[in-house]
């Protein structure tokens, strides 16, 4: 919890704003700006909840680094409050044969009332290739989250294409993220659109193949108007998923914002580089780890699944069995099973694959047991 | 360990080093261990068994130590220390606690919480404890801190009812497992199970 919402921040990295061909129109925005905001928001599982804010933001852009330094105090209705800090930097190369370099960072800390704070530390290096109306490009993120003193490692895949067609860029994008033993994979598309004073963002995506980081379609958008040249006015809406590499819980919000820019030439409604098109991963997950799910059955208990492709037998033990291997049955790709007559409650266990080590897997609660190894928590609900 | 818990654990774990004669010959123990370790298992289990403790709990335990190639010495030892827990666990609760609240109880104690907070949680709830208790078993072992998961469900204990704390658990785990810091989940959602206990329908963050 503790996201502040924000407006549609389709932004792409700078670098796909900024063709090779033409020059980066981003290069002249440096200054500060503070935003006003006051928004709805309900987070998933909780009531919907008012909230105001307040979000001063430093940019430094220049045509090979962009930098920026936002802060978010968010006070909900309830009294209570969230407090983010976030900072994110991209080193460019000079462009060579249509192709550009880019090593971004991105460090930030985020904390509801007082519990423990989430933070991360990322490093995003991306290849660029460019073109005056397309482009194309691959990246990936390594990093570290912490939720109060325990860290996760973070790890990303991404890859993206960009054009730009009647006075619209369109985005494409795709990013397979792993934070710790949490995996997901995000597919978007986003679109951006200036004319005179008047700014649009969008964004549409799917989180799919998803293990502890939800599922679903999510998007959000926003427009703005400069009134002046130092104030702006912002509405944004939408539904954002889970962010577990920062803490956020997936929620729909609607907003509207008053933007000062008492330092800009110019005010700016583009939303700062935020790494949407980036994912933010761990380190991939053992690959000797099954997972588990636990599914109803035509019988009286429980079906076991067990995904472990490649075995060549899958074996599980526990206290319902006397901790006598009960060797499952090879369903579809990957998939093993076994109808246990379970009724309501918890269970130690342990699964083996291919006469090894017993192992807990992936999705289940694990403990150390007194042996020198580790159990797994079987709940029937 | 605090001391209370400490002279509550005495008198069994005293108890349980008296090696007794074995008339707990559970058969899955003698067919599964070497003599010497089962006539030892059996003796710390026949030991719980004449103080009453649900023993099955200590059984299992002994045979997930042969299941995993564990020492003799490992498995005495685990068996040993699940009864001193079980006999804590009876001690915080009373007597008349079932076994399933024992075992319950046990396992929240190996997560750290303390016993005055079994003791605790036994004053404010006149009903059956055991799904209070595998609850707070439960949000310890994914990664709640005791004290917190402790606070929450003895909030909860005076008013809510069993399918209402076993709602408040599944939506801390799915915080959790969403992003949510363990201690921050379990915060709000006891506080949105409260509220709804009380007839309060807001749960705004």
């Amino acid at each position: 919890m503790g996201r502040s919402p924000r407006p549609a921040a389709w932004v792409v990295t700078a670098v796909v704003a900024c063709s090779a061909a033409a020059p980066c129109p981003l290069a002249a925005q440096t200054g500060a700006t503070m935003d006003f905001g006051f928004m709805n928001v309900r987070y998933d599982g909780f009531l919907p909840s008012s909230g105001a804010s307040i979000s001063p933001e430093f940019r430094l852009d220049r045509s090979h680094l962009l930098a920026s330094a936002r802060g978010t105090y968010l006070r909900f209705e309830s009294g209570r409050h969230s407090v983010q800090v976030n900072f994110a930097g991209s080193l460019l190369s000079g462009p060579w044969r249509g192709l550009r370099g880019e090593l971004a960072g991105h460090a930030g800390v985020s904390q509801y009332e007082d519990f423990a704070s989430f933070s991360h530390l990322l490093a995003t290096p991306r290849v660029h290739l460019l073109g005056a109306r397309l482009g194309t490009w691959i990246g990936s993120t390594a990093g570290t989250t912490w939720l109060g003193g325990a860290s996760r490692p973070v790890a990303a895949a991404e890859a993206g294409v960009w054009m730009r067609r009647v006075g619209i860029t369109w985005l494409i994008s795709a990013v397979n993220t792993h934070v710790g033993d949490t995996v997901y994979t995000d597919f978007q598309g986003a679109s951006h659109f200036r004319r005179g004073r008047f700014t649009f963002d969008g964004s549409l995506g799917v989180r799919a193949w998803s293990r502890g980081g939800g599922h679903g379609v999510y998007g959000e958008a926003s427009g703005g108007a400069v009134l002046n040249p130092w104030l702006s006015v912002i509405v944004s809406g939408g539904r954002y998923p889970t962010d577990p590499t920062r803490g956020s819980v997936s929620g729909r919000y609607l907003g509207v914002s008053l933007r000062m820019s008492p330092l800009l030439h110019r005010t700016s409604l583009t939303v700062p580089v935020r790494p949407t098109v980036v994912a933010h991963h761990s380190a991939p997950p053992d690959p000797s780890a099954a997972s588990l799910e636990l599914r109803s059955c035509n019988c009286v208990g429980v079906t076991l699944a067990i995904h472990a492709p490649g075995a060549g037998q899958v074996e599980v033990a526990g206290d319902f069995s006397n901790w006598e291997p009960v060797v499952l049955s090879r369903a579809d790709s990957g998939v093993w099973t076994v109808d246990l007559p379970l009724s309501r409650g918890t269970y130690r266990f342990n699964v083996r694959i291919d006469g090894g080590a017993w192992l807990v897997p992936a999705g289940v609660t694990g403990l150390r047991d007194e042996f020198g190894g580790a159990v797994g928590l079987l709940r029937v609900p | 360990m605090p001391n209370s818990r400490r002279m509550a654990v005495l008198p069994l774990a005293l108890s349980l080093l008296v090696p007794r004669a074995a008339v707990a010959q559970d058969p899955r123990l003698e067919r599964r261990l070497d003599s010497a370790t089962f006539r030892a298992v059996s003796a710390v289990i026949d030991s719980a068994d004449r103080l009453g403790l649900p023993v099955e709990a200590m059984v299992q335990r002994a045979l997930e130590g042969t299941a995993k190639h564990a020492s003799s010495a490992q498995i005495v030892a685990a068996v040993r220390r699940l009864g001193q827990d079980l006999g804590a666990a009876r001690d915080a609760l009373g007597a008349a606690s079932s076994q399933a609240e024992i075992v319950a109880a046990a396992s929240a104690l190996r997560g750290g919480v303390r016993v005055t907070d079994l003791t605790r949680l036994r004053q404010r709830r006149t009903q059956d404890l055991t799904v209070a208790l595998a609850t707070l078993a439960d949000l310890v072992t994914t990664g709640v801190p005791p004290d917190s998961a402790a606070a929450a469900v003895i909030a909860l204990a005076a008013s809510a009812r069993d399918d209402q704390i076993a709602d408040f658990r599944r939506a801390v785990e799915r915080d959790i497992a969403l992003g949510a810091p363990p201690a921050a989940a379990t915060a709000v959602r006891v506080d949105a199970t409260l509220r709804q206990t009380a007839g309060i329908t807001s749960k705004r963050p």
